[in-house]
């Protein structure tokens, strides 16, 4: 996309125009605001430095366009110019348009993917419209003024119903009917989300605007063929766009055809899952070869149940991933894995894999490989591009049932630095991976909220999923060029294309450098409010990393890991290590261990959790630790001995009664006691909170807080509870939004409760990292942001530039509010109101 | 005879009070045919440059001038930032390494930096600019040079006619800048930029001629 800069005298006007560009043109067009002098008083003026500054935080090799005022600013832009190297200034258009049109008309333009050329042509002609529209005549009746179309607009506003919203089909199909009304100018709006509104002319345009089920376009028709161009519009509609509604097929998920060719044209669109650009040779990871043991047994109903057994197992996985991958994922998350689960209870593997256990007498594992062998085979021979893809799904489903059957795998570790390529990775699979080699990460499957992909985030780690199988073709060492960012994988890509995002990326690298060199400092708000920030890690190697990119401490330290994929329960000695090491790995910051959160979505052999049809509102995490007493002491005796020795603070998840915390409290005292009496060394004190994640606690917040030491708003899961949506269900996980006011409500008053018992509350879960919530929670009172460690020191910037005693109003406004969308509109303004 | 680097130090630190000095009239000039901002703004860069010498004080001259542009050019704020940042930068470019400059190096310096103005200005002699005072200076200076005049007297030459193109422009029609949007209204009134100039040749001429124990 063009960047656009914007140089006037006031730094107002400036930043007045690039809110109206935003709004106009939607939040990704790289933008830049630059006016007055960086002094106290903040006078008129321009400063060349300032604005060599601005050019080069959105610069674009696809051009930029910058506007001015007048006077000095044009005399400062042009020195900033000669400033820049001799290659980024041949991209740099300095344009004579007025300052706010052509600003709006350069921004939506841009939008669209347009060229410099037609960016710059489109802000030179900004003032037709108005010219128009005031009955004058335009200065030139250029091309721009010829598109201005005659008459009213008429507009048509509609629900999408498609399951997979405006996606690539339904979207062409769109602009094919636009396209066919020469005489009506046709603008889409994506009312619900803000986006737009762009040319419904084009695919690229309209595939920006991101509709999803549910959401709420606007179309905009203007000109002779108006009345006509809508009414085909509401017809294709009508039509479902022309969608059958079924689940879509896999095959769909390839946007480009996956052939591997050189240059832009092969390139591969994928769910951008971790933001970075990596360039380097593809690793093929290769799930680890079973060996399938082929034997005759005596008892073929035990040797059944053992298969139904890992069959039910490989459902529950199954069903987690779906949950965690479709989590806002719009397009196919759900259909890929509800095809893998049709395949579970499928006639055509079970029956003659019933058949060979009991007539052949064959054990479990052979029996099951040979059905999956001949039914993805059959697939396989189709001549259908649709149902051989089914082949890899049978073929995945059976490797993962076998997996179970044998009890857990062990990945190919990576030996050579490189983009991993994967079909999918869990995030066992990934935590696996050595930092040090691993470039990014491409998956044919999964989506950007898998917990691998919150992995390859708190990783800093590019990543791209949901490639298709197509990618899987790519050969091991091919090069690759990935922007994770967008979602874009090139393989083989030209040396033009390689080069400009090697630079992009060193320029990345060297403001996230400086961001980082920043970081380390405490951050304080401008009016000397200290906000903690906190990193959430879920192992020991993210102690290292959370201490590099500036965290003051952990606020989440997730055990699950300790826990996940194995046969038998880890022992006090081995927890008791992995604490240890964490907690000495942050130099004497302090660390919040959350004790073990597992529940019927995070299958553990050894705790019988079982599948549940409702995992989040099942028996999991204190529920069950308080219902296995000896097996949550291990971990509480462990967490005591690593207190003993550093500053750990230990709190419990999913609290919802103030009976479990206590049963929890005592259970801790009782791990103390038993500790002490074994001659070990415990702590003198040891800071006890729980989770808010359950509303119940959080509406009787006042009463915990009069017995534990701090609270800790888990906000994803208080979020899926308040309003009640599942996250995982794309029909309600748009309800599901952290900037929902009845959510940051609740965050309020039990930062409240907290403090009015001199305690103290913090926020951990993506929400605290977020960069437009951040001045909401301090704003509502939380002392203490936990979050990935990348997301820390661009949180830290934002607190410093905060004055915390002028939040009221902002807060005010937020909780008045009505919608989630609202709340974000006002954050952002807030953000950028204070520079 | 030479001009050393505390001379140039001083000559910065004299126009500085010039400015302070001269503000409201600077600006008041401005006020007829600009924006009212010519002496507040020029002031404040050269209060910031005031508090950067210290830093450079035991750098060459072209660093110290170079310093001095890229703080006018972040302080000044109107077109006079841009305008002199650029007039010195160009002077620290000329003078790169030097820690005393003969009469030659001054005048290929001075010749810099005009020719600099002029081209990020893009203003032509008759505009009533900063230029009108510029040009006509570096002209006698190097007629002065030519005809073997010594510094001081050179740098009197200079400065002179610098006053002379300041006085020249008051009936000109600005055709540059802010006040050309005033068209003929602007007659009658002279330019606060030659202005500007015409004191910082002054200042010059005042400092390295009078000051005998700075320049040998």
């Amino acid at each position: 996309m063009v960047a656009i800069v914007i140089v006037s005298h006031s730094a107002r006007l400036a930043q007045g125009a690039a809110e109206l560009a935003r709004g106009m043109a939607g939040p990704d067009v790289p933008l830049a605001a630059v006016g007055g002098l960086d002094l106290p008083d903040q006078p008129l003026g321009t400063d060349a430095a300032l604005i060599q500054k601005a050019i080069e935080s959105v610069y674009q090799p696809d051009g930029v366009v910058v506007l001015m005022d007048l006077g000095s600013a044009i005399l400062s832009t042009e020195m900033a110019l000669e400033a820049l190297p001799p290659e980024q200034r041949e991209r740099i258009a300095l344009c004579e348009a007025p300052l706010v049109e052509g600003a709006l008309a350069a921004a939506v333009q841009s939008r669209l993917g347009a060229s410099l050329a037609q960016v710059l042509a489109e802000a030179r002609g900004a003032l037709a419209p108005k010219a128009a529209q005031l009955g004058l005549v335009p200065p030139d009746q250029s091309a721009v003024t010829a598109a201005v179309p005659a008459g009213p607009a008429l507009t048509l506003e509609l629900a999408v119903r498609n399951r997979l919203g405006l996606h690539a089909r339904p979207a062409a199909r769109l602009v094919q009917t636009a396209g066919q009304f020469a005489g009506a100018d046709v603008h889409l709006r994506n009312v619900t989300a803000g986006r737009g509104p762009v040319s419904a002319k084009s695919i690229n345009a309209v595939a920006t605007l991101g509709v999803r089920q549910g959401q709420i376009v606007e179309i905009t028709a203007a000109g002779l063929e108006a009345e006509a161009a809508l009414a085909a519009l509401q017809r294709l509609a009508d039509d479902n766009f022309g969608d059958v509604d079924e689940p879509a097929p896999p095959a769909e998920r390839v946007v480009a055809r996956p052939t591997v060719t050189s240059g832009e044209a092969g390139s591969l669109l994928g769910l951008p899952v971790s933001p970075g650009i990596a360039l380097g040779p593809a690793r093929l990871f290769q799930p680890a070869v079973l060996a399938i043991p082929t034997h005759r047994i005596d008892n073929p109903q035990a040797e059944w149940d053992r298969l139904l057994a890992a069959l039910e197992r490989t459902r529950a996985q199954i069903q987690a991933a779906r949950t965690a991958v479709a989590q806002r994922t719009d397009r196919y998350a759900a259909a890929i894995f509800d095809a893998h689960l049709l395949f579970l209870d499928d006639e055509a593997l079970r029956g003659p894999a019933r058949a060979a256990i009991f007539d052949e007498r064959l054990n479990a594992a052979a029996a099951w490989q040979r059905a999956v062998d001949s039914v993805s085979a059959a697939y396989q021979a189709l001549d259908d591009d649709y149902l051989r893809v089914r082949a890899a799904d049978v073929a995945d489903v059976g490797r993962q049932a076998l997996l179970n059957l044998s009890n857990g795998h062990s990945p190919a570790p990576l030996t050579q630095a490189g983009i991993v390529v994967a079909g999918d990775l869990s995030p066992a699979d990934m935590a696996a991976l050595d930092p040090s080699l691993v470039m990014g990460v491409c998956t044919a499957y999964g989506g950007p909220t898998s917990h691998a992909a919150i992995l390859a985030r708190t990783l800093g780690v590019p990543a791209v999923a949901g490639l298709g199988p197509g990618l899987l073709a790519v050969a091991e060492g091919t090069v690759l060029l990935m922007d994770g960012a967008t979602g874009q994988v090139w393989p083989e890509p030209a040396a033009a294309l390689a080069a400009d995002y090697v630079r992009r990326a060193e320029a990345e690298r060297s403001t996230k450098a400086a961001a980082l060199a920043a970081s380390a400092a405490p951050a304080v708000t401008r009016d000397g409010r200290r906000i903690e920030i906190a990193a959430n890690i879920g192992s020991v190697a993210d102690a290292q990393a959370a201490l590099a990119a500036g965290a003051e401490g952990v606020g989440l330290f997730r055990t699950e890991f300790v826990f996940l994929d194995r046969r038998a329960a880890p022992d006090e000695e081995e927890q008791y290590a992995i604490y240890r090491a964490a907690a000495a790995g942050l130099e004497g910051r302090p660390v919040i261990i959350r004790t073990l959160d597992a529940g019927g979505d995070k299958p553990l052999p050894y705790l019988d959790l079982g599948p549940e049809a409702n995992p989040f509102l099942g028996w999991r995490a204190v529920r069950v630790c308080l219902d296995r007493p000896e097996f949550f002491k291990v971990q509480l005796r462990a967490i005591v001995r690593a207190a003993a020795e550093f500053p750990v603070r230990v709190m419990f998840p999913m609290v919802a009664t103030l009976g479990e915390w206590r049963q929890a409290r005592d259970l801790l005292a009782e791990a103390r006691a038993e500790t002490a009496a074994r001659g070990l060394p415990v702590p003198a004190s040891l800071e006890t909170g729980i989770m808010i994640e359950i509303p119940a606690a959080a509406l009787r917040a006042k009463q915990f807080a009069a017995e534990v030491d701090f609270f800790s708003i888990g906000t994803n899961d208080l979020t899926q509870y308040v309003m009640a949506a599942e996250r995982g269900n794309p029909r309600v996980a748009a309800l599901a939004d952290s900037f929902h006011p009845a959510v940051l409500d609740l965050i309020g008053r039990v930062a409240q409760a907290a403090h009015g018992l001199g305690k103290w509350a913090g926020v951990c879960g993506e929400f605290a990292g977020d960069p437009l919530a951040v001045p909401l929670l301090v704003g509502l009172g939380i002392d203490e942001l936990s979050m990935s460690a990348p997301a820390i020191p661009r949180a830290k910037a934002i607190v410093r530039d905060l004055e915390a005693g002028r939040l009221g109003d902002l807060v005010e406004r937020a909780l008045a509010a009505e919608t989630a969308a609202d709340v974000r509109a006002l954050a952002r303004q807030a953000v950028r109101s204070n520079p | 005879m030479t001009i050393s680097r505390d001379a140039v130090v001083d000559w910065i630190k004299a126009f500085a009070d010039v400015i302070a000095v001269n503000k409201d009239y600077l600006t008041e000039l401005d006020a007829a045919i600009g924006d009212a901002d010519h002496g507040a703004n020029m002031h404040r860069g050269f209060q910031a440059v005031l508090t950067k010498l210290p830093t450079v004080a035991d750098k060459d001259i072209g660093t110290l001038f170079k310093t001095v542009g890229m703080t006018l050019v972040s302080t000044v704020g109107g077109a006079a930032g841009p305008l002199y940042g650029t007039f010195f930068i160009q002077l620290g470019s000329a003078t790169t390494g030097k820690l005393e400059l003969t009469m030659a190096d001054w005048q290929a310096a001075l010749e810099a930096g005009v020719n600099g103005v002029v081209m990020r200005g893009k203003a032509n002699p008759g505009d009533k600019t900063m230029v009108d005072a510029l040009i006509p200076a570096l002209g006698a200076f190097k007629a002065a040079s030519a005809s073997n005049a010594a510094l001081p007297a050179a740098l009197r030459d200079a400065a002179q006619a610098a006053e002379q193109g300041m006085l020249a422009t008051t009936p000109w029609v600005a055709r540059k800048g802010r006040a050309s949007y005033l068209g003929e209204r602007s007659a009658g009134h002279q330019d606060p930029g030659a202005t500007s100039s015409h004191l910082l040749l002054k200042a010059a001429a005042d400092t390295w001629a009078d000051n005998s124990g700075n320049v040998g």
